[in-house]
């Protein structure tokens, strides 16, 4: 058995993948929540995240033919960041998420530890504040874990045949006079695991602060919890953490984690 | 005043979005950084890939000589690539030329609205010229000017009215 199935691997890279991280919960829209409560939340969290930036909304349900907004209380994504926007917490109704990203300036990755004193630090000034306004504490249906990791061409990768050297999980495509040269490829998959799903989507794309092609590597594990305490959501939160970093290791091949230059 | 009027903002206002269902609903991607995806437009691939091929071998129509271009030119016209397959227009023309520069030529009908970059310059020479094949306008524009953009692309579109 690899160690990694055994729970022991911790994975470190010296020139990791991953751009951005988000952990968190969603949760039942709260009674009484309104847009305005977002403004009035983000006192409380000035000290720590003095800069705003509006996002646009996650519909966090599946594809719909239509989808209705309330003109009285529309739903909007505000993330509150730190001075040198590294860190990040995310609130919409329904969802409290907290961010890392690097950044030019602060390329150094943040470890789930840390991401997560950062989140619980987050969670407890929202319970806090719908307390003092008498709302109703949350109902947590999905506690979540996200990596989002670019692979640059010509840095991870040269040509879409080269997936097979990326991912286990792709066997590539015979070259032939039918198929011809493939211009793009890209896949999406869902895992159920013994605790939660996995969810592994890879998606050519370009970059927009550079114009470099990329192919994103989104790995997102969930897990729904027993209940709503802390001690609950935050054992979930670790159980998703684990199940990324095997998942991570099982998906990816041993070649393309010595180029990020993966300590054992 | 009407009962409505007088009701407000008590009564349930609500609009009904059809949204456009592409495969970026199904898709997670990044919460943060802006990227644009490949297929984001249908001819989006097609030319990520004709572009990849003039950045590498600089030939991407046969019988036609070294046209090679430089990655960061080539990053610049992927920019404005992604901006074009966003604002939904309709496909833009390779147009690769002497010294390594290239262009995206948009055509209607006869009229035409040319982006050319060249090497070692991070801005784009536009050009717009009328069914006559004479210049309607032209100028210099980075691709930080995102309203400017917006608007000669509108006022090239409004022009054919």
């Amino acid at each position: 058995m690899s160690p990694h199935k055994q729970g022991q691997v911790r994975l470190h890279f010296d020139n990791p993948p991953v751009t951005e991280t988000a952990i968190g919960f969603y949760f039942q829209k709260i009674e009484g929540w309104h847009l305005l409560h977002q403004g009035v939340l983000w006192d409380k969290f000035l000290p720590k995240y003095p800069e705003l930036e509006v996002l646009p909304t996650i519909l966090d349900v599946a594809p719909q033919q239509k989808v209705l907004f309330n003109l009285n209380s529309p739903t909007l994504r505000t993330g509150f960041t730190n001075k040198e926007r590294t860190q990040l917490v995310q609130i919409q109704d329904g969802l409290l998420l907290h961010n890392w990203r690097k950044t030019t300036e602060s390329p150094q990755y943040h470890r789930y530890e840390e991401t997560r004193e950062q989140l619980r630090e987050d969670w407890s000034t929202f319970r806090n504040y719908l307390r003092q306004r008498s709302l109703e504490g949350p109902v947590v249906s999905r506690c979540e874990v996200s990596y989002f990791n670019n692979l640059v061409r010509n840095e991870d990768w040269k040509d879409f045949s080269d997936l097979s050297d990326i991912f286990t999980v792709w066997r590539g495509l015979p070259q032939s006079s039918s198929y011809g040269t493939a211009q793009m490829a890209g896949f999406n998959v869902f895992y159920q695991l013994d605790t939660g799903v996995a969810n592994i989507a890879v998606q050519p794309a370009i970059r927009s602060s550079d114009g470099k092609e990329i192919i994103q590597f989104t790995l997102t594990c969930s897990l729904s919890p027993r209940n709503s305490e802390d001690e609950e959501l935050f054992r979930c939160l670790d159980e998703c953490h684990e199940n990324a970093r095997r998942v991570f290791v099982d998906f990816t091949t041993d070649k393309v984690r010595e180029i990020w230059r993966q300590n054992r | 005043m009407s009962t409505h009027a007088a009701n407000w903002p008590l009564s349930a206002a609500s609009i009904t979005v059809r949204p456009q269902a592409t495969p970026s609903d199904q898709v997670r991607s990044s919460q943060l950084e802006r990227v644009v995806r490949s297929d984001s437009a249908p001819w989006l691939p097609s030319l990520l890939f004709h572009l990849k091929l003039l950045e590498n071998s600089g030939r991407n129509i046969p019988g036609i000589g070294d046209l090679r271009i430089a990655e960061t030119t080539a990053n610049q016209v992927r920019r404005l690539l992604a901006y074009f397959s966003e604002q939904n227009l309709p496909e833009p023309k390779l147009a690769p030329f002497s010294g390594g520069g290239l262009a995206l030529i948009l055509n209607i009908g006869d009229q035409e609205l040319s982006f050319a970059a060249y090497p070692g310059h991070s801005d784009f020479v536009y050009m717009q010229t009328n069914e006559d094949d004479e210049l309607v306008n032209d100028g210099v524009i980075t691709l930080d000017q995102t309203r400017e953009i917006s608007d000669l692309i509108t006022a090239f579109l409004f022009s054919l009215a």
